[in-house]
Parts: structure tokens; C-alpha cells; sequence
């Protein structure tokens, strides 16, 4: 066997053991993706809210009436903010998050979580746990309309009023090529998050075709924390983006912005 | 493994992938690959080789430097692979060159004109024959916006069958309306008709043909573009056994609407 295979191997196994995303354990659990919240008078949020525990149960028309409880964390991960959105009757409700105009979410909120309730509706789901994978538009004061992006991964539960991350990281630094090829004329803003419980290194590498790569970016990103660094791609030449970090998956929300269009999506 | 390339209504598609997996360890594949572009005239799946990709490159490929008959169904898959294929094959190749898990190695694959481009990150894998689809749609917007759902489906035996796709209101069942989807095909379904409101979360529902559906929205001046996926019912929880509440939410489902009916 070649050394690199070896090598390989050895990663591997001390990758694989773990996953992505750890059981919250503690039954009655609820889980969330840790959302991008982009609010200023540029950009706006629209969460599409739902009855999730309606969607598995097979019935989405509400008797009474139900919470989704939105959490807005700053880029450190603090908690700012908690807000109770009652859950449509209607089955769909977006709702607008944006600071300017709702003075109880803070200016400094990066992102946010939705935790709906778990217990109280007796789902009958076995072990498994209530996720809100969510579909977040998104806009600029100049687009015509959202575009969407589903959730990029589970990294929060909840119960009892206790948030815990619940993403893994390995013990060896990895990295993760984001899976778009930069095109420009336009502005790239790569949203990453930490899941996990404990700080993470993260270096960001910028490449070009011949696959030079540089270090635009370093920071250490806490649990729960979030970070937004852009790449003005002004050619039309391709380049690439890769994370440096201890991340299970250091997969970005990336946002790219071209004339008065905006494609979002996860990289 | 396939990439997927779309064409819809007078939107050109665009494929951007690279000889670079997400991450550094799970495939050290680096062999130059053959890739083949595949599409169905229903009898059988075409070939047609497309050049070669060396490790570390990439290519973009856009659905009007293709054929018509080749995006004829409104997709056309792209397959890198080390083997030769012949121009007409039975089956859909199986053997994926390329792999990896975490995550999928992917595309951007995606729709544009010519102001705007909206892309998801893609790749396709066959669907079973028998199967069924349920999901449910929060994806319409109103106002200056053309509304569609697409559904992508892809199978290994290469014909084209029609199926029928239902529409409701998932609080009340009201019945919206019937359109049509096909197999290996990405069939575009116009929902503004249908008169949702902004309140409504639409459920659809086919119990014959699996598939991939997403919103597209079309500004109606054309300044930007909006396409994603929805999340198959398992995605609705995490852990334990997912395929078999997925079983059963759709299990549930069906049933009600049986009895609505």
C-alpha cells in the first residue's frame, strides 16, 4: 500500500467515527439550523414559518394555538434575543425579520434559530427529534423578489430553555473546497457558522485555476458564532474558495450578488 | 452519479462543476475522466462524449451549446466517468467515478437569462420506478413574480411516462387542481393559476412518480431569478428510524386525503 493511501486511511478512521451532527440525548429535545440573518437597510430575512409537528402528524389545521420560539445570537454566539411567533393556522406564515423595523431584534444579531414545540404535540416519532430545516428568503432593497435557501445543517437543540450546539469537529484540521466555482462580475458573501460547542480556527483560502492558494481570511469563530467574509470577483476568470478548519463539514451559506440579482444558496 | 443540466421555459441552463471534491480525503481519484452527456429519446439513453476533465480542472457547460434533442425533456445529465460508453445504452450507467459523503460531491447546477442566474448545488441519482412524491411547497411569492414548481426525475430505464401530480391546501385538503410531470424529464408546472394565497402552505402529492421539486421564480422583469429544493418529509426530524416516519407521514397523508376526496 502507498504511504498517501495510508496516510488516507488513518485520517479516515479518525474522522469517520464521528458524525456530523451529535444526538441531543436529552428526550423532548427540539432541533434548528443556525439560520443567516442579514437585517439592515440593505438586506432583509423572511423565514417561512410552519407547522412542523402538523406536517408529521398529517394534520396542518391548528385548534389551538402554537409557538415557534426565534432565537437571535451575535456573531460570538451570544444570545440576544428570544421572540414567540404564534404558528400559522393557515399552514404558511413569513415572517419579516429585520432590526430596523423590530426594535426587540437586536442590530447586532447575525443569525437566529426556530425551536417549535415537541413535547406537548405527543408526536409519535420514536427516537428521533422535531428539526426545523427551514427555507429562509432573502433580498436586497433592489431585488424584485427572495431568493431561497434551505437550511445548510442541524446545529442547535433545545429544551427547557437549554440551547446546546450540537455539531461535531474532528481532531485533525480539514479542508472543505466550497463545491462552486467563482464567476465574476459579482460580490460573494460566504456565511459560516461554528455548530459545535467549543471555538474553532478557521482560515479561509482563496485559489485560482492553476490552484494557488492564498489566505484571505483568519478568524476563530465561537460556539454558536458566525462570521461573513466577501470575495469581490470583478473578472470573469474562475477561482475557488476553501475552508481550513476542524469542522466536520465547514460548508459556508454563500450569497452571490450581480447586478440586481441575488443567488443564494449553500456551498 | 450524474450532474444534472436544465433547460425550462425561456431559461438556459448552466452546469459549473470541478475535478475537486469537497474534501481531501474520501476520493483520491485522479485519473483524467471521459464525460459523457446522457439523454433519453425514451426508447433508449443516448450518449454523446463531451471532452475530457483532468483532476483540478473545471467546466461550464450551457444548455444552448448543446443540441435541442438533447435537453429535449428539459434535462440533460453529465457523467464523468474512466470507461468508454457506447452512443446507446439500456440502463443508466452505475459505477460513480466520482463519490463522496460528507457532504455529496456536487455542481452548481441552475438557470439563467440574461440579467440574472439562480443555481442549486446538484448532483442526481436514479429514482425507483414505483415510488411516490409528498411535499409541501412555501416557496410562492406574490406580486411582481411568475410562479412554477419543477420537478426532476430521474430513472435507469430510459422511458418518458406521464404521471399525474395533485395539488391542495394542506390546512383544509381542498383539492387545487391535476397537472402533469414525466419521468426523466423536468416538468415545469405554472401555480399562479391555481390561486394560492400568501397564507396557504401548497401540498402535492404524486402517488405513482418519485422526484425533486422545487420552486422557480421568474421576476416578471426578468432582474432576478429564485430556484430551491424542498426537503423530503424525513427532514422534518433527525435521528431514529427517518425512512419509517417518512413511511408513515406519507402513509398519513395519503390517507387523509383519501378520505377527503
Amino acid at each position: 500500500m502507498k504511504k498517501s493511501d495510508l496516510l488516507r486511511k488513518a485520517k479516515y478512521a479518525l474522522w469517520i467515527p464521528r458524525k456530523i451532527t451529535r444526538n441531543p440525548k436529552t428526550k423532548g429535545s427540539v432541533i434548528s439550523d443556525l439560520f443567516p440573518l442579514r437585517s439592515d437597510s440593505q438586506w432583509q430575512t423572511h423565514f417561512e414559518l410552519l407547522n412542523v409537528a402538523g406536517l408529521i402528524s398529517g394534520d396542518n389545521a391548528l385548534t389551538q394555538d402554537k409557538y415557534a420560539r426565534f432565537i437571535f445570537f451575535d456573531g460570538d454566539g451570544e444570545k440576544l434575543a428570544e421572540k414567540l411567533i404564534s404558528i400559522p393556522s393557515s399552514g404558511r406564515k413569513t415572517v419579516f425579520l429585520n432590526s430596523e423595523s423590530d426594535p426587540s431584534i437586536s442590530s447586532r444579531a447575525s443569525s437566529f434559530a426556530v425551536f417549535h414545540e415537541s413535547s406537548r404535540d405527543g408526536l409519535d416519532i420514536g427516537e428521533s427529534f422535531l428539526a426545523e430545516r427551514g427555507y429562509t428568503g432573502y433580498s436586497l432593497s433592489n431585488s424584485a423578489i427572495r431568493g431561497y435557501v434551505h437550511g445548510n445543517f442541524d446545529s442547535l437543540s433545545y429544551k427547557d430553555g437549554k440551547i446546546k450546539a450540537i455539531g461535531n469537529k474532528g481532531l485533525l484540521t480539514r479542508l472543505y473546497t466550497v463545491q462552486h466555482p467563482l464567476r465574476g462580475p459579482a460580490t460573494y458573501e460566504f456565511f459560516l457558522s461554528n455548530p459545535t460547542p467549543r471555538p474553532v480556527s478557521v482560515k479561509v483560502l482563496h485559489g485560482n485555476e492553476s490552484k494557488k492558494w492564498s489566505e484571505i481570511e483568519r478568524f476563530e469563530l465561537k460556539s454558536k458564532g458566525s462570521r461573513i467574509f466577501r470575495v469581490e470577483k470583478e473578472d470573469e476568470g474562475v477561482s475557488f474558495i476553501r475552508i481550513r478548519s476542524k469542522f466536520y463539514l465547514g460548508r459556508p451559506v454563500v450569497f452571490r450578488i450581480s447586478g440586481r440579482g441575488l443567488d443564494v444558496f449553500h456551498g | 452519479m450524474f450532474f444534472p443540466i436544465l433547460k425550462a421555459l425561456h431559461l438556459q441552463g448552466f452546469l459549473d462543476f470541478g475535478y475537486l471534491p469537497a474534501n481531501s480525503w474520501e476520493n483520491l481519484e485522479s485519473r483524467p475522466m471521459n464525460l459523457y452527456a446522457l439523454w433519453t429519446d425514451g426508447d433508449s439513453w443516448r450518449s454523446e462524449f463531451q471532452g475530457v476533465i483532468n483532476r483540478g480542472e473545471n467546466i461550464r457547460i450551457n444548455s444552448n451549446s448543446l443540441r435541442p434533442e438533447m435537453l429535449a425533456t428539459g434535462i440533460c445529465l453529465i457523467y464523468p466517468t474512466a470507461d468508454e460508453l457506447m452512443p446507446k445504452l439500456d440502463l443508466l450507467p452505475k459505477k460513480p467515478y466520482w463519490f463522496s459523503n460528507v457532504p455529496e460531491w456536487r455542481c452548481t447546477s441552475g438557470l439563467f437569462n440574461e440579467g440574472a442566474q439562480t443555481s442549486y448545488q446538484a448532483e442526481i441519482y436514479p429514482l425507483p420506478s414505483k415510488a411516490s412524491m409528498l411535499t409541501f411547497h412555501p416557496f410562492i411569492q406574490f406580486n411582481e413574480i411568475d410562479n412554477y414548481l419543477l420537478v426532476l426525475n430521474i430513472t435507469s430505464e430510459p422511458a418518458i411516462e406521464t404521471h399525474q401530480i395533485e395539488l391542495f391546501n394542506s390546512s383544509n385538503l381542498e383539492r387545487y387542481g391535476l397537472a402533469e410531470v414525466r419521468t426523466n424529464s423536468a416538468s415545469v408546472i405554472e401555480l399562479d393559476e391555481f390561486g394560492f394565497t400568501s397564507s396557504d402552505l401548497p401540498l402535492f402529492i404524486s402517488k405513482t412518480m418519485a422526484g425533486i421539486p422545487f420552486g422557480l421564480g421568474i421576476a416578471k422583469d426578468g432582474s432576478m431569478l429564485s430556484l430551491e429544493h424542498t426537503h423530503p418529509p424525513a427532514s422534518l426530524v433527525l435521528f431514529g428510524n427517518r425512512n419509517q416516519i417518512q413511511s408513515k407521514i406519507k402513509k398519513g397523508w395519503f390517507q387523509r386525503i383519501g378520505e377527503f376526496k
